[in-house]
């Protein structure tokens, strides 16, 4: 029962993050703005006071979430389809098997974070999204290779996968018909952490002022601002970062909870037909 | 134990790919771009091994004091919050995981389901905070609370500046040691015990699941015996997912040392990038992944002594 709150949580939490994409599109200013006002003090004017720019707030936090979103979007396309169809390679020939502890162990040890920072500040990120996406994408297909090689040498020795290579299926479709449809559940996990991770890191590099120029608006440049001015006013800098932790967090609770998510997909799909057949008969 | 034969074999091809990658990377970036007509001659001077002088001002160069210096500092950042998340997240997954299902009263019933639940939510959520928004959050509550943590770890190299072995100063200097680190490694451990606890929950309760676990609480056997157990099942399980977690410890570790002014590889990687310093960079970074696929090497020994069912599995 508690799995499928944290589930339902989770896909509400996406939607809304979905929707503010969506809304974020209609916003086409795309320069970094004061968040704060300067006010003079009513009785003393050398005093100056600070007061929060909601309206210019609430825009960038737009901004940079489809930033994040475009960005670890295409980050775990890379990752998952590059661990999906490694792992399966790997797992499915028997001779290439052994050659697999050499690719995990090479991934992992590569460091990758390093060598983006050493990217990001020496060429520059806007030169260099597509190193960013590439570099991250490897380094968290890591994780999707080794839950589908574990998973998928468990499942080439079943009956079902024997049946359909001696009935003449070739490896395309053996893959894609009897061999994908078992790994739903492996995919919705590493696609939600992948999306999550991807945002931290490059929240944490604008933060650090790595490779993000001060003026493009990312979450990361949008809380350094926030920070600096917290003397004044510290509440803009913990709401914010509370939505950010928000909106992550929704895709973790649909990974951890893939397995709900996809009984729950069965379930419609086996109601389905029952559902079209009552209506033919009405 | 066929396969232990292939171990080396593994570990020296792992090492030589990872260093001929990197190498390839860094001369690219020391040239600017992919395209550059002189990258195969600086590839092939850096194989030779003229990492003596500086590419351009032909200066000697020694990295090595200050890297182990500051390797020395990550490393004990990294061990502090790594003892405190493992110690933290193995009470908390035996609490989560319900093994013990005891009669109690509805009140009783509600309030744990109501605990379990704000927990969860606790895991859920720590585990996507990002590293810099806890440490501002620790500092100002420390500021508004008479100051009890340092605001920077510049300090911690003065400690040791003047170290004279007395049976006091050694528990001083531990002391002042855990008190400058604090900061940076409850930040660091915060997702860490977030992540350590999903991994030991679920090896909990697959152990809870065998037959030896049930047969021993047929027998009737203490519950310490039966506790022990379940942790064995579940560090096995934490180990290894833990090899993929590996590289993303390493890299907070260097942001919070950034942020918190640490003098460890994240501050000295840094400085060095300031200064152009492409080849320290590249020790440092080949240093980084020999570390990882050792550790990874060590945990596969110790996985397959644990259960030698796997040894086809991880070689």
């Amino acid at each position: 029962m508690r799995g499928k709150i944290v589930l339902i949580i989770g896909m509400i939490l996406i939607f809304i993050n979905i929707v503010l994409v969506c809304m974020s599109f209609s916003i086409h200013d795309d320069r970094a703005q004061n968040l704060f006002l300067s006010q003079s003090d009513k009785k003393n004017k050398n005093v100056v006071h600070f007061k929060a720019n909601w309206n210019i707030i609430y825009k960038e936090f737009l901004i940079s979430d489809r930033k994040s979103f475009i960005l670890s979007f295409l980050v775990s396309l890379i990752s998952v389809t590059l661990g999906l169809v490694l792992g399966i390679v790997f797992a499915y020939f028997k001779p290439l098997q052994t050659y697999y502890q050499i690719l995990y162990g090479v991934i992992l040890s590569f460091p990758i974070y390093m060598l983006l920072v050493i990217f990001l500040r020496a060429l520059g990120f806007e030169r260099n999204l597509k190193f960013f996406v590439i570099l991250m994408g490897v380094l968290l297909s890591a994780r999707v290779l080794n839950h589908v090689f574990n998973l998928v040498k468990d499942i080439v020795t079943k009956d079902f996968i024997i049946a359909a290579k001696i009935s003449g299926n070739n490896f395309f479709k053996i893959a894609i018909y009897y061999i994908l449809p078992e790994l739903y559940d492996i995919i919705i996990l590493s696609w939600g952490w992948n999306m999550a991770i991807t945002s931290i890191l490059a929240m944490n590099f604008s933060y650090l002022g790595l490779g993000f120029s001060t003026q493009s608006i990312t979450w990361g440049n949008m809380l350094r601002n926030l920070k600096s001015y917290s003397l004044f006013d510290f509440k803009p800098f913990l709401i914010i970062g509370i939505f950010i932790i928000l909106i992550l967090s929704g895709y973790i609770m649909v990974g951890s909870q893939s397995k709900e998510l996809i009984l729950l997909l069965k379930k419609v799909k086996q109601l389905s037909p029952k559902f079209s057949n009552n209506l033919k008969e009405k | 134990m066929n396969n232990l034969k292939k171990w080396p074999l593994v570990l020296i091809t792992e090492i030589l790919i990872t260093f001929v990658l990197i190498t390839f990377l860094i001369v690219a970036v020391e040239n600017e771009g992919f395209s550059n007509l002189y990258n195969p001659q600086y590839f092939f001077k850096v194989l030779r091994g003229a990492f003596a002088n500086d590419f351009f001002s032909s200066d000697q160069i020694y990295p090595w004091y200050s890297f182990l210096k500051a390797f020395g500092y990550t490393m004990s950042l990294m061990l502090i919050s790594l003892f405190f998340s493992i110690g933290v997240s193995i009470h908390l997954s035996f609490y989560l995981s319900n093994i013990e299902k005891k009669r109690k009263s509805k009140i009783l019933t509600y309030i744990n389901g109501l605990i379990h639940t704000i927990l969860d939510a606790f895991l859920y959520m720590a585990s996507v905070a990002p590293e810099f928004w806890i440490l501002t959050l620790l500092l100002v509550f420390s500021v508004f609370h008479k100051s009890f943590l340092p605001l920077t770890g510049d300090e911690v190299t003065t400690i040791t500046f003047n170290f004279k072995f007395t049976f006091l100063s050694f528990f001083k200097i531990i002391f002042l040691y855990l008190y400058y680190s604090f900061a940076p490694a409850a930040v660091l451990s915060i997702r860490f015990i977030a992540i350590f606890t999903t991994y030991l929950r679920s090896g909990i309760e697959k152990t809870n699941k065998s037959e030896y676990i049930k047969l021993s609480k047929l027998r009737r056997m203490a519950n310490k015996y039966i506790k022990k157990e379940l942790l064995k099942g579940a560090i096995i399980e934490l180990l290894s997912n833990f090899t993929y977690e590996l590289p993303a410890f390493i890299t907070t570790t260097a942001i919070v040392e950034i942020m918190y002014n640490w003098p460890g590889i994240g501050k000295m990687y840094l400085e060095y990038l300031d200064n152009r310093a492409i080849l320290q960079l590249y020790w440092v970074s080949i240093l980084i992944s020999f570390l990882t696929i050792t550790v990874n090497f060590f945990i596969n020994i110790y996985l397959v002594r644990r259960n030698p069912r796997i040894e086809g599995d991880i070689l």
